[in-house]
């Protein structure tokens, strides 16, 4: 690492480090922890569906499996927290395992329909495994973190959180970065082709699921502990949808524009709150807007996201 | 020595016989062409090589040992690669990367890999030195950055035979390489393609329209009509076989075969 990349990372650090110290209200940390949360998840949409393009609508099921299991697993079980949450990661990208290998064969809307089914059928079963989950009751009182015998408060929580988006954003850029971005790329691209050059699309449209389980699974075993109370509610087709915006607002397959969009899509609302009754609609606006003038995202760059090559090369093939 | 043997290989899609008892050999280290009208199931034959249709019937036997089964990409992964005839590249990709994805059948690279440091950076490397090779070789290393979209009709032609040649594959298909491209560019190629038969040692299937370039790169030509084979051989007697002139003169004296004499 080069001397002044270096200078820059630790003024990051020391800079994350203080800022919550000068932060006092309660409401702006918890907002920022929302940010953070979404954050996490909506990298691993980002892999499913930005970079491999694979149209998911299930991604809140990945994101419920990992905080009922953490739940789960600490209150019943009363594994230590940590665990719970290295655990949550795991169920969800096992989850992501079980979902890819049916929708394998899918393509396009018939993808989307499906996972939209998955993410129903897991908020049926959260709703009624009663003896497991509580039901639509939810899991009340979940075990706080705590740390040499202090449990967490809010701004302990944030630092917390914010380290684990860091690793989920670091994780996210070198998947991107590395051949395996690439063959998740060229798979949204053209998979049949990519197939025909040596890739085993199939064992990487699973992976994609399981590493965007995965991380939805982080975000998940941290939100229970945090929220402290979930239920199926929380895990609902809207959550994906939101997500799905996040995605597309951002910039599908560029990294840190999904992230944008989640920083966008959680904070505007509450910006907007004074106009509590218009406030869906001017957000609904705006994503129309965006959509019109920058189709690409936020964040995108020139690249046409999910525009059908063939018919471009079919068009410079007449012309010759 | 055949390195690729057809037995009486058949597809039919419904009433379509699209490759119909077609039995030929591929010999190891020549240029082979496939030549024969519009929907005669060149492609079609390719498709078969490659494992993107199942055989109705018959075998295709690479090395004697039959590929029938297996799906595309563990054909690429025995070492045959093929070019497609609509330019299939990834858009979004530049065309360095575009050539890297297709090593994977030569590296294997481990996914938990790239979360080693030091394996990350010996995988992309690899990669990078292998593209960049076969981009040096077709001439087109100052596009490396380019998006493929961005290159000309010729040139993203040209990136695709790179994508294949760049997993040292045993055998090159090519399905109209020279499609869109001017005259220059289709002299260049038949260059290329040589170079790459004689100093590669690449054993090479061409599908090809341009009789010129035909005449002057096979060994061996397969006559293709309606699926069935009608004729094959050495360059010269093929063409001038009556039977092939008919499949190309019979039903239409409109079509860019008219000076096949
Ligand atoms: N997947 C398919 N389903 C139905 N018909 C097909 C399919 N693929 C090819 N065919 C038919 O097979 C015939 C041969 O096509 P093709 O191999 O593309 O010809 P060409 O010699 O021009 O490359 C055509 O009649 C085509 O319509
Ligand atoms: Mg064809």
């Amino acid at each position: 690492m080069s001397k002044k990349r270096l200078t820059q990372y630790v003024l990051l650090a020391v800079l994350l480090v203080l800022v919550p110290q000068f932060v006092r209200s309660d409401y702006a940390l918890h907002l920022m922890i929302m940010v953070a949360i979404y954050g996490i998840l909506v990298l691993g949409l980002e892999i499913i569906l930005g970079q491999t393009g694979l149209f998911s609508l299930g991604h809140a099921a990945f994101f419920g499996m990992g905080s009922y299991t953490s739940a789960l697993l600490v209150m019943r079980l009363g594994m230590p927290i940590w665990l719970g949450i290295v655990l949550a990661v795991l169920a969800s990208g096992i989850l992501g395992f079980l979902l890819g290998f049916p929708t394998l064969r899918l393509r396009g809307d018939y993808l989307a329909i499906a996972t939209l089914g998955f993410g129903e059928i897991f908020g049926l079963i959260l709703v009624n495994w009663d003896s497991l989950t509580h039901g639509p009751m939810g899991i009340p009182g979940i075990t706080r973190p705590e740390i040499f015998g202090v449990v967490f408060d809010k701004r302990m929580y944030l630092y917390l959180i914010v380290l684990l988006f860091i690793l989920a954003l670091a994780a996210a850029f070198r998947i991107s970065n590395s051949f395996l971005g690439r063959t998740f790329r060229a798979i949204r691209d053209d998979e049949d082709a990519a197939e025909f050059l040596g890739i085993h699309i199939s064992k990487y449209k699973i992976l994609a699921f399981i590493i965007g389980g995965m991380f939805a699974g982080l975000a998940g075993g941290f939100y229970a502990h945090y929220v402290t109370f979930i239920s199926p509610d929380s895990f609902t087709y809207e959550d994906s949808e939101t997500l799905l915006a996040m995605v597309f607002l951002g910039g599908a397959g560029t990294v840190i524009g999904p992230v944008v969009g989640a920083v966008v899509l959680v904070l505007l609302p509450e910006l907007l709150s004074f106009m509590v009754q218009w406030r869906m609609l001017v957000v609904g606006v705006i994503m129309v807007l965006v959509m019109i003038f920058r189709p690409q995202g936020l964040m995108g760059g020139g690249m046409k996201f999910l525009k059908i090559k063939k018919k471009e090369v079919a068009r410079i093939g007449e012309k010759e | 020595m055949a390195i690729l043997e057809f037995e009486r290989a058949s597809v039919h899609f419904g009433g379509v016989r699209a490759v119909d008892h077609v039995s030929s050999e591929i010999e190891q280290g020549k240029i082979t062409s496939i030549i024969g009208p519009n929907g005669a199931g060149k492609t079609t034959l390719f498709n078969l090589i490659t494992g993107a249709y199942k055989l109705t019937q018959g075998d295709i036997r690479f090395r004697g040992q039959s590929v029938a089964r297996l799906s595309p990409h563990m054909v690429h992964s025995l070492g045959i690669a093929r070019t497609f005839q609509n330019i299939r590249l990834f858009s979004s990709m530049t065309v360095l990367e575009n050539i890297m994805i297709s090593t994977h059948s030569k590296l294997k690279p481990k996914v938990l890999g790239i979360f080693i440091p030091g394996t990350f950076k010996r995988v992309e490397e690899n990669m990078k030195g292998m593209a960049e090779k076969v981009l040096v070789l077709l001439d087109l290393l100052p596009k490396a950055g380019y998006h493929a979209s961005a290159l000309s009709y010729g040139e993203q032609r040209r990136v695709e035979i790179a994508r294949a040649l760049v997993s040292d594959p045993e055998i090159v298909l090519l399905d109209e390489p020279s499609a869109g491209m001017n005259v220059r560019e289709a002299k260049e190629l038949i260059k290329f393609i040589s170079q790459i038969n004689k100093d590669l040692g690449k054993t090479v299937v061409v599908i090809e329209h341009n009789m010129r370039v035909v005449r002057h790169i096979s060994d061996k030509i397969i006559v293709l009509d309606h699926g069935c084979k009608i004729a094959d051989g050495v360059s010269e007697e093929v063409l001038r076989n009556p039977k092939v002139v008919e499949a190309y003169l019979g039903h239409s004296r409109l079509t860019t075969y008219a000076h096949v004499r």
